[in-house]
């Protein structure tokens, strides 16, 4: 029976495939159940097993879908609180670079923007999924670097941009790019978005 | 502190804990991967008045917390169990380098046993060490990205 209601909380996610972040969350529900089943004589229904084992787990399906503006305001949010605790300390040059890397890369449904501090006290913001990392990094004077490595920590590129400057057009569309397949994977944003 | 300190042999793994719950620490795989420590986990600090250009990020040997009776994860302070650790040989800390960061690597890697001298602290202070460069450094915030991203880290889950 137990392997009948795993079976049920997996077809009840639909064709989408669990994180892998959730499988320790699955054998908590699996000991829910069989906590469930020791106290209760008889079930009404496998939906009143589920439901309990569900709501007595640490199992929490948060949607991965994001817009724009969403994840914009995430950035921002992080960016507060690195400058309100004084971790962070970035120019108003940089920050003038940090807002135009944000509107022009930060897209609807792309992987979620993690925000940093520099060994210099400026700001770093980092995209990573399935083992793909892009970093964009602000120097004081507002300049900033584009860097990416692969899942094999192989450089995709590392590009300086001037300060006043957006990414050039080659530069631009690659990181657009990489970003939008790594959006395609994101399965589990972090513990703090939303 | 590096002045006189014993530099760290080369095939020397050290360990820098850190908290994965803090996304300064650590960025978040969206898919699922393991995650990667970042810089900010790698507080470089300067110790010392009179060693104002020395910036120190304390990590801890790994044989010498074997020798202390501990494992990498001796560590991570009791209080924080949730923390993960992060290693890296002392020879790539001091040694990577690649195209796009200034020559040459300014890390170097130096035993440092009971920093601050102080009776009864925890018996891990016995295998402290530091990841160490002199300011200035060109392209510091480079260098310390790379360094970061070379660590190995793991967390309480995958150990």
């Amino acid at each position: 029976m137990i392997s009948q209601q795993h079976q049920a909380l997996s077809s009840s996610t639909g064709s989408i495939s669990l994180p892998r972040v959730l499988s320790a969350s699955l054998s908590g529900v699996v000991r829910e159940v069989q906590s469930y089943l020791r106290s209760h004589a008889t079930p009404i229904s496998h939906h009143e097993v589920l439901s309990s084992a569900v709501a007595g787990s640490s199992i929490v399906w948060r949607s991965t879908h994001a817009s724009a503006f969403e994840l914009q305001k995430y950035a921002w949010g992080k960016l507060a609180v690195l400058r309100r605790e004084h971790q962070a300390l970035p120019s108003s040059e940089a920050l003038k670079s940090l807002e135009s890397v944000i509107n022009s890369f930060v897209a609807e449904d792309g992987p979620t923007p993690q925000m940093g501090s520099t060994a210099s006290g400026s700001v770093e913001i980092q995209w990573l999924a399935n083992g793909t990392l892009v970093s964009a990094m602000f120097d004081t004077s507002g300049e900033y670097n584009i860097f990416a490595t692969d899942s094999h920590n192989e450089i995709i590129f590392d590009e300086d941009v001037p300060f006043g400057e957006l990414a050039n057009e080659t530069l631009g569309s690659k990181l657009r790019g990489l970003l939008a397949e790594m959006g395609a994977s994101v399965t589990v944003r972090p513990p703090t978005w939303r | 502190m590096s002045g006189g300190a014993r530099r760290v042999a080369d095939e020397e793994y050290v360990v820098r804990r850190f908290d994965p719950d803090d996304d300064t620490h650590w960025t978040h795989d969206d898919a699922g991967l393991n995650g990667k420590l970042r810089q900010s986990a790698l507080r470089f600090q300067a110790d010392k008045p009179d060693q104002s250009d020395e910036r120190n990020c304390s990590v801890y040997q790994e044989t010498k917390l074997a020798f202390l009776g501990l494992d990498k994860w001796g560590a991570v302070e009791e209080e924080r169990p949730n923390w993960g650790v992060a290693t890296i040989t002392a020879k790539e800390a001091r040694e990577f380098s690649r195209d796009g960061l200034p020559a040459p690597n300014p890390f170097d890697v130096v035993e440092d046993e009971f920093p601050d001298g102080r009776e009864g602290v925890h018996v891990r202070d016995g295998a402290h060490a530091a990841i160490t460069f002199h300011v200035p450094v060109a392209g510091a915030d480079k260098w310390c990205r790379d360094l970061a991203r070379r660590f190995v880290a793991e967390r309480r889950e995958s150990a």
